[in-house]
């Protein structure tokens, strides 16, 4: 017990020093004057200096805790909405993604536009350091001139300019790899029509910045286009993007379109309108090919041709839809409507004799020509004939009323379902209608029409009389709408019946339209000759539309054409110019959908004549050295690398013995020999040949034909 | 006893301590571990955006190959191709449709 307060008081003593040591070292370290230096007194003698300096040192150091604390305090609760907001500004962003534009696709999926990604060349003066330089790289690359790009690049105030839009892929590696400070790229897209001027007229095209100006492209664009959507952004401080979850990779897009063309069919339609506007040397031609049952529009066709990829280099006359959009008079095509009109209503029946004047007739103070001089004919020859005379008769026994009720019905001064842009044509309103108006309008004057309301009446007459209307994009929303409001009849069918029975006549008997026929199919259709108004003298002028609307087979049509050419320079008359280029599209269809059975005739040229030398030439040879879409109208050898085996092989010095061979085999031994022999019968095995094994090879310019006859077995 | 008894109260405080003492070494660690778990998720990123780049750029080259091939296998290039190896147009009587068995 005495050791312990003994202990306690040595421990007093021992703290009262201590406190006497802190007091005269707080008093030296405050200056106080009483302080003695050099621990003068008892007390400061012994002072735990390190104690002190630990002491300042742990005083120190929470101060500096405590401000660190404040200041993460300050930052973290008092700034951290603003703060943590102007964060997100700067690593997230929104961005407005247009998309890519959908495409446009023939009946079959070929693609007929499309949208590829494409690179852009742009440049932010303000942070371009040495505009002389960046000018000087960038110009040849560009192929610009560097003395304007560096005063572009100079004078801008803009922090944004685009140098050069949706450059090609090797552009865009030469400016990626230049590394230019203020330079940079940006991805847009293109849109590309692989098959250039195929359809280009009805597709159109789409500007700098995507939106659909002209055809398909413009009426369609609602569809194509992509629904712009923001997406949010995370950039790092390079600026590059980050994207969260799958944004950036399901990047909006637009909805496809399929059309109902036939780009194989379509391609025969351009084919064979070209060459005849180039061979008759006329203004255009537009050609559409419908599919009767379906109503569908399987080529639409237009010449001289427009490249929507290179659309600037074009002036809008060059790209004008014309058969959509200009209105013209349509002429004798006209005439099987009313004559089915007046049928229906029992104006007159197939064998009323119509006088026609021998071909000249005055009426009401006008006077009505024909191209023949014939006298009394029965009504079905009328439209044989192509009399004006005749039709103006019939036309003045139906009267104005019923004859407009009948063009209204039929679709004539409205536009049809097609959406393309289009005109409504001119037909004038039933008040203004007097004698000479109903007469010429009975064949086919003093009404404008376009190409596409002539193939939508058509298609009714086609159609038994009911109203169907025409097809050009597939799934198209108002499709159902249209089939239910227009279920419309317009005529019976024993009236549409006697009128095709006349078209037929048209062609197969001696009518105008002898150009059209086709051997082994009956072809029904009308020519037409329209003069054209010359709008400076303010009457008819010398120029022509020379057109044709034709269809096939006569007993169930599955195919309607309509031909045109505006202004042909030579022919004039439809059924010389319009007339051949429908029978070439026709036969070259039916062939295309199997429909063209063996022994009928070879596709003429559109100007009529057989091709030489034959159908059964010797060497396969080119099959219209002329043809104007071949590079080189010579003759060529393919090199012999690229030629397949049977090519390689000698032919036989004499007709070989293909007897029991198979197809195959057999067409290429008499290939060799530079013959195309013809197919008879069905199977894959030869039963038959002619000529007789070992005879000589036919003449190349002969008449004998080399023939194989197949069986199963 | 008394001793016991301060060794008792020693002990509790040292446990403390190395209670306290592990617990920050182990928000030191987990600080570290998240660290390296974003630097990890950057260059994660970093490398799928890469990847997501070539992608795209093969893509794009893809579809223009593709419109390339649609170019040339339009009727007119089809039938330029045909004239120079010395082809031409069948005539109807000449083609068989073969049934495919």
């Amino acid at each position: 017990m005495l050791k312990l307060k003994g202990g306690r008081k040595a421990r007093n003593q021992r703290a009262n020093r201590r406190a006497g040591e802190t007091a005269s070292g707080l008093s030296r370290l405050l200056g106080r004057k009483d302080a003695r230096p050099g621990g003068a007194t008892p007390s400061a003698q012994g002072r735990d200096w390190g104690r002190i300096r630990i002491n300042v040192v742990v005083g120190l150091f929470c101060l500096f805790w405590a401000v660190l604390w404040g200041r993460a305090w300050y930052l973290q609760v008092l700034q951290g909405a603003y703060l943590s907001q102007r964060a997100q500004r700067q690593h997230m962003s929104s961005e407005l993604v247009s998309g890519r534009r959908g495409e446009i696709l023939d009946r079959n999926g070929q693609v007929l536009a499309r949208s590829v990604d494409s690179l852009s060349v742009y440049a932010r003066p303000h942070q371009i350091s040495d505009p002389v330089r960046v000018a000087n790289a960038l110009a040849p690359v560009l192929g610009m001139d560097a003395q304007k790009l560096y005063e572009r690049l100079s004078a801008s105030s803009r922090k944004f300019i685009w140098l050069a839009r949706k450059v090609d892929d090797k552009t865009a590696a030469a400016v990626r790899q230049a590394a230019l400070h203020g330079v940079g790229l940006s991805k847009e897209y293109s849109r590309v029509y692989p098959f250039k001027s195929m359809a280009g007229h009805l597709l159109g095209f789409v500007d700098m910045d995507g939106k659909g100006r002209e055809g398909l492209e413009r009426s369609l664009d609602t569809q194509l286009s992509a629904v712009p959507m923001r997406q949010v952004v995370q950039r790092d401080a390079m600026g590059r993007r980050f994207y969260l979850h799958s944004e950036g990779t399901d990047d909006p897009s637009g909805s496809d379109v399929q059309l109902t063309l036939d780009v194989q069919i379509q391609f025969f339609a351009e084919e064979a309108l070209s060459k005849a506007v180039e061979e008759h040397k006329a203004a255009w031609g537009g050609v559409l090919v419908v599919e009767v049952e379906s109503g569908d529009i399987v080529a639409w066709a237009q010449y001289p041709f427009f490249n929507p990829n290179n659309y600037q280099n074009y002036r809008p006359a060059q790209y004008r839809n014309r058969l959509a959009l200009d209105a013209l008079e349509p002429g004798s095509t006209f005439k099987p409507f009313l004559m089915a009109a007046a049928l229906q209503e029992k104006k007159i029946s197939r064998d009323t004799p119509i006088n026609c004047e021998g071909g000249r007739w005055t009426n009401s103070g006008v006077t009505i020509r024909d191209t023949s001089t014939r006298g009394v004919i029965p009504a079905h020859k009328v439209i044989r004939y192509s009399s004006n005379i005749g039709m103006a008769k019939i036309g003045l026994m139906m009267g104005s009323k019923l004859s407009y009720s009948y063009l209204r019905a039929l679709g004539f001064g409205q536009v049809t379902e097609v959406p393309v842009a289009q005109t409504r044509g001119l037909l004038r309103p039933l008040r203004e209608w007097n004698d000479p108006d109903l007469m010429s309008t009975w064949f086919g004057q003093s009404i404008s029409v376009t190409g596409l309301q002539m193939a939508q009446a058509y298609l009714t007459l086609l159609n038994g009389g009911q109203y169907k209307a025409l097809r050009l994009v597939r799934g198209w929303e108002g499709d159902g709408d249209i089939a239910a409001g227009h279920a419309r009849r317009v005529y019976d069918a024993s009236a549409c019946r006697q009128v095709i029975s006349m078209m037929r006549d048209v062609v197969e008997e001696d009518g105008s339209g002898k150009r059209a026929r086709i051997e082994g199919i009956h072809v029904g259709g009308k020519t037409g000759t329209a003069q054209k108004a010359d709008k400076k003298r303010g009457a008819y002028g010398d120029k022509r539309l020379a057109s044709f609307v034709g269809f096939l087979p006569v007993e169930k049509p599955k195919y309607l054409i309509l031909t045109m050419v505006d202004e042909p320079a030579s022919g004039q008359f439809g059924g010389v110019v319009a007339a051949p280029v429908f029978q070439q599209i026709a036969v070259n269809t039916m062939t295309y959908i199997g429909q063209m059975a063996a022994g009928r005739s070879a596709p003429e040229d559109v100007s009529g004549k057989k091709e030489k030398g034959g159908s059964s030439r010797r060497g396969l040879k080119l099959a219209r050295d002329e043809h104007r879409f071949s590079e080189d109208s010579g003759e060529r050898r393919a090199p012999d690398e690229l030629r397949v085996e049977g090519h390689l092989a000698r032919a036989a010095a004499r007709v070989p013995n293909v007897v029991g061979k198979s197809v195959r085999s057999a067409v290429e031994l008499f290939a060799r020999g530079g013959i195309v022999p013809v197919l008879k019968g069905e199977g894959q095995r030869v039963i038959r040949q002619s000529p007789a094994p070992g005879s000589a090879w036919p003449e190349p310019e002969g008449q004998q034909e080399c023939v194989l006859w197949l069986s199963e077995k | 006893m008394s001793g016991s008894g301060q060794n008792v109260a020693v002990r509790r405080g040292s446990g403390w301590l190395i209670c306290t003492a592990l617990g920050i070494l182990s928000c030191l660690v987990m600080c570290l571990v998240m660290v390296w778990c974003n630097i990890e998720r950057m260059d994660t990123t970093y490398f799928l955006n890469t990847l997501q780049a070539q992608v795209a750029e093969r893509e794009a080259l893809r579809d223009k190959l593709e419109v390339e091939r649609e170019h040339l296998l339009s009727p007119y290039e089809l039938g330029n191709k045909a004239r120079e190896f010395g082809m031409r147009q069948a005539r109807p009587d000449q083609i068989r449709r073969m049934t495919l068995r």
